[in-house]
């Protein structure tokens, strides 16, 4: 009785169990691929070991090379003795988070990383932000194959204590720079770019030992005070300051003037980027930005205008004053930013303003990722305009019928705008002896 | 004669050997420092001074000697006037060396030793006649010690814990018992004279001024009488100096007649005797900008006739510094004007006597992530400037304390460190007409 018991409660058991094992391979099918997803969709990497080093004040290693020390109040050990001694008490080697926050001052690393790299005070948002997602990368690369780093600019300057030694309005700067925890790969990839930064360089960058490296054109680092600071390869900073200010000098020093006096318009620039992503994916050829969770946040198909030159006479920017239903044409010197070639005649750059008709411009050469080409735009100068308000001169691309503002993700359009004042009856562009220009530069 | 040649022939010798060892140590003095006199922690031993000969050297064991008059200072000396010898170490030390000034005596050097180990700094006295270093502390300071010459003594300030420990913590900590101002006799005496001062100190000859904790009020401590008077409301000028972001430092004039205030916004020149103040602009005059970057004083170096502040100015914020650049505040004309050096990072100045030329270290390249150094003579009245010592290989230390000229412009002392060890170098300056 006992037996039969026991086998009648064993049958049923053994039916449950096979039942039951199906079930735990589902769901333990289930588990896998969400663990699989979950893993797939964490960035590179959380946290870095970083060598904490005495500095000097410009970051380099001070000689004799020292090691930062419980309670140190030296440079690089500490950005503020009178905020907060060296944190990391006995710790040479640290590990601290990649993306840790305000209120872990013990535990972060890019917060106390950027305003060190790019000071908010000299360089405007679009360039903190390249460099906010420049450094990211940077850290993440390393990061991603377990090799440690110092604190020094012989990598990226890691200063305990930075961020909380800054202004309220800096903070804000750095906070919304690191908030969107982008990072740069390959167009085929998911992992961290080996994403190179330097001081400065004139006209042209250095290639490096990746194919994202490439030597590209600077144009706008023109300036004879473009003094070479740096290896060279990847995104020059103050070259991204430039194509944030919209000027072809960096003064800022010593002087302190950061954009061209009226009497030295030539300093100006006739292309401003007001978007990070037009800055990064200009100095690293064919990658992309992606998310904390990897998904892709820029367009295949990308360009940046790096010159535009008006048969108006204006030197820079848009034109002020045009005649009416005059013929402009405009020199546009581009760069394909995207991760695909452009086969000749298949990219075209097209014009939209303010009353105005669609032109377009037929890139004619098939230009790689990375590679430059100039295209010549004519449109008809409208007839009608409320005399000097502002005019918009919008510029797009489109390749297989395809706007590149209406792809997804889009990528901006460039909108250049002035005040405009339209002369009726004349027959000659009007010839501009007042440099009065004000570009904006707006991006969509 | 036999009799009479013995009697002469031991003064006649005697004579000889005197003077053969007149000549040997004249000609060792003149040579520049070599690694015979390399000094090493603790060293005693008797060597050769390293310094010019033309000084009343005391003699050892005894109190050190009234120094001499210092030369008429020479405002028609040029650049080509100067002549530099070639360096020598005198102190190779494990700990980094900081460079805080001559003393007045013009053969003792004062230096801040930060251990590789901790972070407790040792203050010495560098003696270069008879090359001993005498200790005088070793603790946790805020800044640099200030040099008390009638007391020989130094006034330093010992930090306050909130001042270190307050956003670290998230809460306000206990306050040390030795927090505030103290004054250390070179007998090592050790007094706290006041407490709840703090934040910066500078000095000239008795007296030192620090900042009331409470009030924020500039505070006068005449060190010989201990005599303490509050006499500028720094908020009037709108300094915050308890903020520990704003970077509130005071620099004294050599003879004490005016302090420069700065922070991360501006500089303020305070008049001691009519107690009045010049808000600097720092914007250079001839500047055409229509945005400007508002330009701070990172650090300040008053000439030795207090009518000229030589400023090393930045646009950076907070943090390490995109730039540093030289700028002479003029007292008479209150006007500021940079100096243009071809260096993005200047590092330390120091004045010549005359008050006319400057010696300023710049960063002139970078080699496996440390900077290499210059040295340059720069003629404030000219701007032009010549590098001086490029055969010495100098690295970047500390900023502000890798540089001092003595007071007579005789020697100079700079920072000279290897990859192993750090040192300091002394140079004579000779000047040719």
């Amino acid at each position: 009785m006992k037996l039969l018991t026991h086998m009648r409660r064993y049958r049923p058991s053994i039916q449950c169990s096979a039942r039951s094992l199906r079930l735990v391979v589902l769901f333990a099918s289930v588990i896998f691929l969400f663990s699989y997803t979950s893993l797939y969709a964490v960035p590179p990497a959380t946290h870095i070991r970083v060598e904490m080093l005495r500095l000097t004040n410009t970051g380099a290693i001070q000689i004799p090379r020292t090691y930062c020390v419980p309670n140190d109040t030296s440079v690089g050990c500490t950005a503020n003795a009178a905020i907060g001694v060296y944190p990391f008490g006995t710790a040479t080697t640290p590990t601290v988070e990649i993306d840790g926050n305000t209120t872990s001052p013990y535990n972060r690393y890019l917060l106390d990383v950027i305003p060190n790299e790019m000071s908010p005070n000299l360089f405007q948002n679009a360039a903190v932000y390249a460099q906010a997602i420049a450094a990211r990368t940077y850290a993440y690369f390393f990061a991603q194959s377990n090799v440690t780093i110092n604190n020094s600019n012989e990598k990226q300057v890691f200063v305990p204590w930075t961020y909380e030694n800054l202004s309220a309005a800096n903070k804000s700067v750095i906070s919304n720079a690191v908030a969107s925890r982008n990072y740069l790969t390959m167009a085929t990839s998911s992992n961290a770019i080996f994403s190179e930064f330097f001081a400065d360089i004139s006209l042209t960058t250095v290639e490096g030992d990746y194919s994202y490296l490439k030597a590209v054109p600077d144009p706008i680092s023109s300036h004879p005070d473009v003094v070479m600071d740096g290896h060279g390869r990847g995104l020059s900073q103050k070259g991204a300051g430039r194509w944030a200010r919209g000027t072809s000098s960096y003064q800022c020093y010593p002087g302190g003037a950061c954009t061209p006096p009226p009497s030295q318009p030539h300093f100006k620039w006739s292309v401003l980027w007001s978007n990070s992503n037009q800055i990064l994916t200009h100095y690293f050829t064919g990658i992309h930005v992606r998310d904390e969770n990897r998904n892709i946040q820029t367009a295949q198909n990308r360009w940046v205008p790096l010159s535009l030159q008006w048969n108006t006479g204006d030197v820079v920017s848009a034109p002020m004053f045009l005649c009416s239903g005059q013929s402009v044409s405009v020199v546009i010197w581009l760069q394909n930013t995207g991760t695909t070639a452009w086969q000749s005649n298949a990219a075209s750059v097209i014009f939209r303003g303010d009353n105005a008709q669609e032109t377009q411009a037929i890139v004619t050469q098939s230009l790689s990722p990375g590679e430059t080409a100039t295209v010549t735009l004519n449109f008809i100068a409208p007839t009608t305009h409320s005399q000097g308000t502002p005019y918009e001169y919008r510029f797009d691309m489109k390749i297989s019928g395809q706007y590149f503002s209406s792809q997804q993700p889009s990528w901006p359009m460039y909108i250049t705008s002035n005040s405009l004042y339209l002369i009726p009856n004349c027959t000659k562009p009007p010839v501009v002896y007042l440099p009065l220009l004000q570009s904006t530069g707006v991006t969509q | 004669m036999r009799h009479v040649g013995q009697k002469w022939a031991g003064p006649v010798i005697l004579v000889f050997l005197l003077i053969i060892s007149v000549l040997l140590v004249s000609s060792l003095r003149d040579q520049p420092i070599s690694k015979e006199t390399l000094l090493t922690a603790g060293s005693s031993q008797n060597q050769p001074s390293p310094l010019r000969s033309e000084f009343d050297q005391p003699a050892v064991g005894q109190a050190p000697v009234s120094p001499l008059p210092l030369p008429a200072a020479d405002s028609a000396l040029t650049l080509a006037n100067y002549h530099f010898s070639d360096p020598g170490v005198v102190l190779k030390h494990d700990a980094l060396i900081g460079i805080v000034q001559w003393l007045p005596n013009r053969y003792e050097l004062l230096l801040q030793l930060k251990s590789r180990e901790s972070a407790i700094d040792s203050i010495e006295i560098l003696n270069l006649y008879d090359n001993t270093r005498k200790l005088l502390m070793h603790e946790q300071i805020t800044g640099k010690p200030v040099w008390i010459d009638s007391l020989r003594s130094i006034a330093y300030l010992v930090p306050s814990q909130s001042q270190l420990a307050n956003l670290q913590t998230g809460t306000a900590s206990t306050e040390t018992p030795d927090y505030g101002l103290w004054l250390l006799q070179d007998n090592l005496h050790q007094d706290k004279i006041a407490s709840d001062l703090g934040w910066s100190i500078a000095g000239s000859n008795n007296i030192v001024w620090v900042v009331d904790g409470e009030t924020q009020d500039l505070v006068e401590f005449n060190t010989l009488d201990r005599s303490e008077k509050s006499f500028v409301d720094l908020k009037t000028f709108g300094f915050a100096p308890n903020d520990p972001t704003s970077g509130f430092e005071i620099v004294a004039s050599p003879d004490g007649s005016r302090l420069a205030l700065f922070d991360n916004s501006q500089l303020v020149i305070l008049e001691l005797k009519s107690q009045s103040g010049i808000v600097v602009n720092l914007s250079p005059a001839e500047s055409l900008q229509t945005e400007t970057i508002k330009q701070r004083v990172f650090d300040a170096v008053w000439s030795p006739d207090a009518s000229q502040l030589a400023l090393i100015l930045t646009t950076g914020g907070a943090g390490l510094l995109p730039n540093s650049f030289l700028a002479l505040f003029d007292v008479a004309s209150q006007r500021t004007t940079n100096i243009p050096l071809s260096y993005n990072h200047v590092t330390d100045v120091a004045w010549a006597p005359n008050s006319r030329q400057l010696l300023v270290m710049a960063v002139i390249g970078s080699q496996n992530a440390y900077d290499q150094a210059g040295l340059f003579l720069v003629d404030v009245l000219t701007n032009d400037y010549v590098r001086v010592l490029s055969d010495l290989e100098l690295w970047i230390g500390e900023f502000g304390a890798g540089l001092a000229w003595s007071p007579d412009g005789a020697n100079l002392a700079v920072y000279c460190p290897t990859l192993e060890y750090a040192q300091v170098c002394l140079a004579s300056v000779k000047i040719e007409k």
